[in-house]
């Protein structure tokens, strides 16, 4: 593998498959128009890294990752339990548990690093990640990981899609939107909690989210939204720690969103379907167009009030847009394409 | 007892604030029902307490005698166009396919029947060309024939239509009104919220007129008159000034 190093290589291939995968949930995050929740849910991880470190006073992986998940799942409840009994819209308490979550983590965190031992050290990754530090027993773990998560969403495939795009339906079905929704959750926060130690819970939810922002610019299709989706997470994930480990003192996180947020960018803009360049160039086609064309456009749909003086008249008569009957001007078939294809431009950009 | 559709003291809150009081209907096999009511009345409601997607405060829904959790296979549902994405990335067909998932249940791959079924019920709308479209490029005509297509799919015996004809143009209303009496022709009930009050005695046989509580409901001939259409219609709610008279 171009001879990156073997510790290069490891952390190549857990960023490329957090980042794949990552991709690929979101997409289902972003379809649901829940992208904020990951970002909630990621910051909300941070208070139970600290407190399973102060309960178990060592620095074993493992178990901070259980208590990241824990807080992750209490931010869930809670999330559930505004909702359905205050009237304090979705977007406002998402907000609230995302920073008094973090807020609460940084405290803990700071009053660590005051009391506690050496062993402490390597905490405050988790609000901007280190993927540097990665071992074969992470990528592993990630490897598993990634699979689980893989096979769960193709298993559910069906369900899942029909549940974020007509919920109603689904439920009238008989079908459980509680199982859905919890579903997609806890896949979104198994992702989470293995991505906090690499890219930090502050830029997380990037990851679930910038991969698909772009793939959906160039797809209309579900399925290639995912797998694109996936595609341009492992991309990111691999050229954003390449990045970062040719050159000094880069941190691999903030890199790897860099380089998902300049996709994104050019996705934007260079789409065949969407994108920026190609509306702008067909606005000022059909501009054009319309200015050069506007006496047969006007000929076309009021044939008895339109004068043609004679450069018009000639014009349009040497292209055959139109013909003299009966000593009047009358629009040809080849003039009515020309204006039909002039009116798909404009259609089509809308 | 020979009713498709049945409801029995029905009630329905919102944050203490009643949506459907007290609604008792009964309609019978093989017609078509409209319900009708001014903006508030509770249509949509009705349809989705009787679709189990809202939990009433009291009262019961039944199906040919049967429960909602029994029955469910049996009902098709077309929601208001208004309640999804159209921008979601997938196509006609695909849309219509959705309509399958029940019959296959979860996790179980469609079938060959599944979608010819699906293309059966594309021709049936007249939008065979159109299953390969991607969705956000139909007409609001066209996004309502591919829900239909879609509750067509599901084979059911009881349908339910939250505002079929919403933004529709002519031809679509008249082809999608073919089709329901080809439902009602195979014995199918067809329930479906409805606003214009023009086209209420020439489409329905069937006549429910809702404002919280019900107004009137039963054959269209008999129920349709002036008085209960003022009645249903008038400004104040029909469950304060009535409730007011109880106590």
């Amino acid at each position: 593998m171009f001879n990156l190093g073997y510790t290069l290589t490891i952390v190549i291939l857990g960023t490329m498959l957090l980042g794949g995968i990552s991709g690929m949930l979101g997409t289902f995050v972003v379809l649901r128009r829940q992208a904020l929740i990951g970002d909630a849910l990621s910051h909300a991880t941070l208070p139970g890294v600290m407190i399973a470190y102060m309960l178990i006073n060592v620095r074993d992986l493992e178990v901070l990752l259980i208590g990241a998940f824990v807080s992750a799942f209490v931010a869930m409840v809670l999330l559930d339990v505004i909702k359905n009994y205050t009237r304090i819209k979705f977007d406002t308490s998402m907000a609230l548990i995302l920073s008094s979550f973090f807020g609460f983590g940084q405290v803990l965190l700071s009053h660590i690093q005051k009391t506690g031992a050496a062993s402490q050290a390597g905490l405050s990754r988790f609000i901007f990640g280190q993927a540097a530090t990665m071992l074969r027993a992470d990528v592993y773990m990630i490897t598993l990981i990634a699979l689980i998560v893989f096979i769960t969403v193709m298993v559910f495939w069906k369900e899942l899609k029909l549940y974020i795009f007509d919920e109603a339906f689904f439920k009238a079905m008989g079908l459980s939107a509680r199982v859905a929704s919890g579903l997609i959750t806890v896949l979104v926060v198994i992702i989470i909690v293995i991505g906090i130690r690499m890219v930090g819970v502050i830029l997380m939810s990037a990851l679930l989210i910038a991969p698909s922002v772009a793939a959906r610019q160039f797809t209309n299709r579900f399925y290639l939204n995912v797998a694109f989706s996936g595609l341009i997470g492992s991309l990111g994930g691999i050229i954003g720690t390449y990045l970062s480990a040719t050159r000094a003192n880069m941190p691999t996180g903030p890199v790897i969103v860099i380089v998902l947020g300049t996709f994104v960018i050019v996705a934007i803009m260079f789409s065949p379907r969407t994108g920026l360049i190609k509306r702008y160039f067909q606005n000022v086609i059909y501009k054009k167009r319309v200015k050069r064309f506007r006496k047969l456009i006007h000929l076309y749909e009021h044939p008895s009030q339109t004068y043609l003086d004679e450069t018009e008249a000639q014009y349009f008569l040497s292209h055959d847009y139109v013909m003299i009957e009966d000593g009047n001007v009358k629009i040809t078939r080849k003039g009515m394409a020309r204006i039909r294809s002039i009116k798909a431009v404009h259609v089509d950009e809308s | 007892m020979n009713s498709a559709f049945r409801v029995e003291d029905l009630t329905v809150a919102y944050d203490r604030e009643p949506v459907l009081w007290d609604i008792d209907l009964d309609v019978p096999p093989g017609t078509i029902m409209g319900i009708i009511g001014p903006n508030g009345a509770g249509k949509t409601t009705l349809i989705k307490a009787a679709l189990n997607l809202i939990k009433p405060l009291s009262g019961s829904v039944s199906f040919s005698g049967e429960s909602y959790k029994k029955f469910h296979k049996k009902i098709g549902y077309v929601p208001q166009k208004g309640s999804v994405d159209w921008d979601f990335p997938t196509t006609v067909f695909d849309v219509v396919l959705m309509g399958r998932y029940g019959h296959v249940g979860w996790v179980r791959r469609l079938r060959a029947e599944d979608k010819k079924a699906a293309r059966d019920a594309l021709e049936k709308v007249g939008m065979s060309d159109f299953a390969n479209r991607q969705i956000s490029e139909l007409s609001g005509g066209q996004q309502q024939r591919v829900f239909i297509a879609r509750a067509l799919v599901q084979e059911a015996d009881i349908y339910f239509m939250d505002e079929p004809f919403q933004g529709v143009d002519v031809n679509t209303e008249k082809a999608i009104m073919t089709l329901f009496n080809e439902l009602k022709a195979q014995n199918k009930t067809v329930i479906v919220v409805h606003h214009d009050l023009n086209t209420v005695r020439s489409y329905f046989d069937w006549l429910t007129l809702l404002n919280i509580k019900v107004v009137a409901s039963g054959p269209v001939e008999k129920v349709y008159t002036k008085e209960n259409i003022q009645r249903t219609y008038r400004s104040d709610t029909l469950l304060t000034s009535e409730r007011d008279d109880n106590v």
